[in-house]
């Protein structure tokens, strides 16, 4: 992943799970952060569709409850080629 | 506008006066909050959403309204038919006329709810029906359902189902933010405020037929049996104008043609009802804003009406501001529609001035020239259209309708001329080729709709389509795909006659200027790369030619 799009993966999370301008969020799961109930969760899965124009299947959605899964979620769309 | 942009502008804004609404939709309408307050805040307003809670909305729509709260509602098709809702599966069996009975209630409900602003998602459904068929044609008439009901149509690639499945909620990330822009854009346009102007289309509008192809004499507008709907329109449209509304006409046709049957004194309405009658080849949005601004009015104060989903999307998309409206396909839809009608254009207290205002706009608009700018780019709406082009060929067995396209057709005609199968079987024993191509789509089977003859020379001495699938790309992809058949044609018989402008503009475009009538010489190779955009448009067949 490019450093502008790890940038904005971090940016995307600041700003849906309402967490502060500098909080370090590369380790953050769902069961640490408070913020992140349901619907936090789906603002963040359009979030991340909206912003890397990715569209993410339900299952996938499901299973995406970290910081690093998603980066790694969308590491591999972007080896192939789902991510423009 | 994408999540960190909705972002940054909410943290830029500075506040602004309140714009208060209720927001009703099948699923989740949270996660769109962000994006309702940005794109309100855009507009300087500072937006308090009320959601509907999660799959309440058919019982909302049973509640009286509250006169005090605007009420946004995002349709989709499973509001108007429960059992196409994903989230239930498939049903075992349906039932097609309980299906659509269902759908007239729910449009009941909500023609009860006249301050209502409608947005309709045609997302699509699962396979309810066991004719493939028969799914499309439900889908039609929902949405043309929901078009009645003057309803804002959004593209149907706003739906995903992978948010609707894990969230609920039925817009995926793509398209959140421009849904929320329409949202807003309905809830900020001034309600209640009675149109003025309506636009309708003429053929299977303001009467049954096609005036080019079927003339006068073949087209029916009276109270009897095709012509019955149509002369219920015209009588509805003749007590509206007697009101003060303002009619106009715009139609793909020639000026004067499109006048006769005004001019006959056979129909319900005169030319003189009218402020003006406009025939052009060109958009349908661009006649609409030109006769707005010669009118002095504002786009938000017309109501459009055609029967053509395509003729509408142009208008909805290029002028959103437009009310647009679907002229019923069925009789049963009659009601419904006349109703919508009469809502939007009630005037309460009629002055002499309404009575006298057509004639004085007539004055204005004397001597107005159609407009030729563009219309909206369709390309996403043709795409969404999933469109199947099946190409035949048709130099043996039956070429029965592509010799009766060739002789009934005038708009879309290479050159006017009129075969007889005798003369089409000798040009085809000697090597020719005939080609005919139907059209079907997610609305529906559109039919045989093109015939293409080809002399064993390789010049083309028919080339004919049906008017009714103007603007859909069809003649630009069969060519591209003819173009690209080992021995393409090398050049069409051209002649231009009274009727045939949409072929000239046609043959301009895709084989340069034209210098009189005659042979004009074609690039195979180039039309076949200019056009391939639109060959990819349709998902192409052409079973007997593959053997």
């Amino acid at each position: 992943m490019t450093e502008d799009a790890e940038a904005k993966l971090q940016a995307i999370f600041r700003a849906a799970l309402e967490l502060p301008p500098h909080a370090n969020v590369t380790r953050a799961g769902q069961r640490e952060v408070a913020s992140w109930d349901s619907l936090a969760h789906a603002m963040l899965m359009l979030a991340i569709e909206s912003e890397f124009g990715v569209a993410i299947d339900a299952a996938d959605q499901i299973r995406l409850t970290s910081y690093p899964a998603i980066r790694d979620y969308l590491e591999e769309r972007v080896a192939r080629g789902a991510v423009p | 506008m994408n999540f960190l942009e909705a972002r940054r502008v909410l943290d830029a804004f500075r506040g602004g006066e309140a714009l208060s609404f209720a927001l009703g939709l099948s699923g989740t309408g949270e996660p769109f909050e962000v994006y309702l307050r940005a794109a309100a805040a855009k507009r300087g307003r500072a937006a308090e959403v009320r959601f509907l809670p999660f799959n309440t909305l058919a019982q909302a729509l049973r509640q009286p309204p509250d006169p005090a709260v605007v009420e946004v509602f995002l349709l989709l098709p499973w509001d108007f038919v429960p059992e196409a809702d994903w989230r239930s599966g498939v049903a075992p069996t349906v039932d097609e006329r309980q299906l659509r009975s269902q759908g007239m209630e729910t449009a009941g409900l909500l023609t009860r709810r006249p301050a209502a602003r409608l947005l309709y998602l045609p997302a699509p459904m699962p396979p309810l029906c066991r004719e493939p068929a028969g799914g499309a044609a439900l889908a039609r008439w929902i949405e043309s359902l929901a078009i009645g009901l003057g309803a804002r149509l959004l593209p149907a690639e706003a739906f995903t189902l992978g948010s609707y499945f894990s969230s609920g909620c039925p817009i995926g990330g793509a398209w959140i933010g421009r849904v929320a822009e329409a949202v807003v854009e309905a809830v900020v346009e001034r309600p209640g405020e009675p149109k003025k102007v309506l636009i309708t289309d003429l053929d299977n509008v303001v009467w049954n037929g096609l005036l080019v192809d079927d003339g006068l004499d073949g087209i029916a507008f009276e109270p009897t049996g095709r012509g019955y709907r149509h002369f219920v329109y015209q009588s509805l449209l003749r007590r509206l104008r007697g009101e003060g509304t303002l009619l106009a006409a715009v139609s793909r046709n020639d000026h004067d043609v499109v006048a006769a049957p005004f001019r006959s004194s056979r129909m319900v309405l005169r030319e003189e009802d009218f402020v003006a009658i406009i025939g052009s080849y060109h958009a349908k949005s661009a006649q609409i804003r030109e006769l707005a601004r010669q009118l002095n009015l504002g786009l938000d104060a017309c109501v459009f009406v055609d029967d053509n989903p395509v003729e509408l999307a142009e208008v909805s998309l290029q002028l959103p501001e437009v009310r647009c409206l679907a002229f019923p396909a069925h009789d049963d839809e009659l009601p419904g529609f006349l109703d919508s009608l009469a809502t939007l254009f009630a005037h309460h207290d009629i002055t002499a001035e309404d009575r006298e205002r057509t004639e004085m706009y007539r004055r204005r608009l004397a001597g107005m020239v159609p407009s030729d700018f563009e219309g909206a780019d369709l390309t996403r709406f043709l795409e969404d259209l999933k469109m199947t082009l099946t190409i035949h060929d048709r130099s043996r067995g039956d070429w029965t309708r592509a010799v009766q396209l060739i002789n009934k057709t005038n708009q879309f005609n290479l050159n006017g001329r009129r075969v007889t199968e005798a003369e089409v079987g000798a040009m085809l024993d000697a090597g020719g080729r005939l080609f005919g191509a139907a059209l079907a789509d997610r609305t529906g089977d559109q039919g045989e709709i093109l015939a293409c003859l080809v002399a064993p020379d390789g010049t083309m001495q028919s080339f004919v389509m049906s008017c009714r699938v103007f603007q859909r790309r069809v003649e630009y992809a069969f060519l591209a795909w003819l173009a690209a058949q080992p021995s393409p044609p090398t050049a069409l018989q051209w002649a231009s006659t009274s009727r045939n402008a949409p072929f000239q503009r046609f043959l301009a475009e895709v084989a340069g200027p034209l210098d009189g009538n005659g042979l004009v010489r074609l690039d195979a190779a180039a039309v076949a790369a200019r056009h391939a955009s639109d060959l990819a448009l349709f998902a192409v067949s052409d079973p007997a030619l593959s053997r």
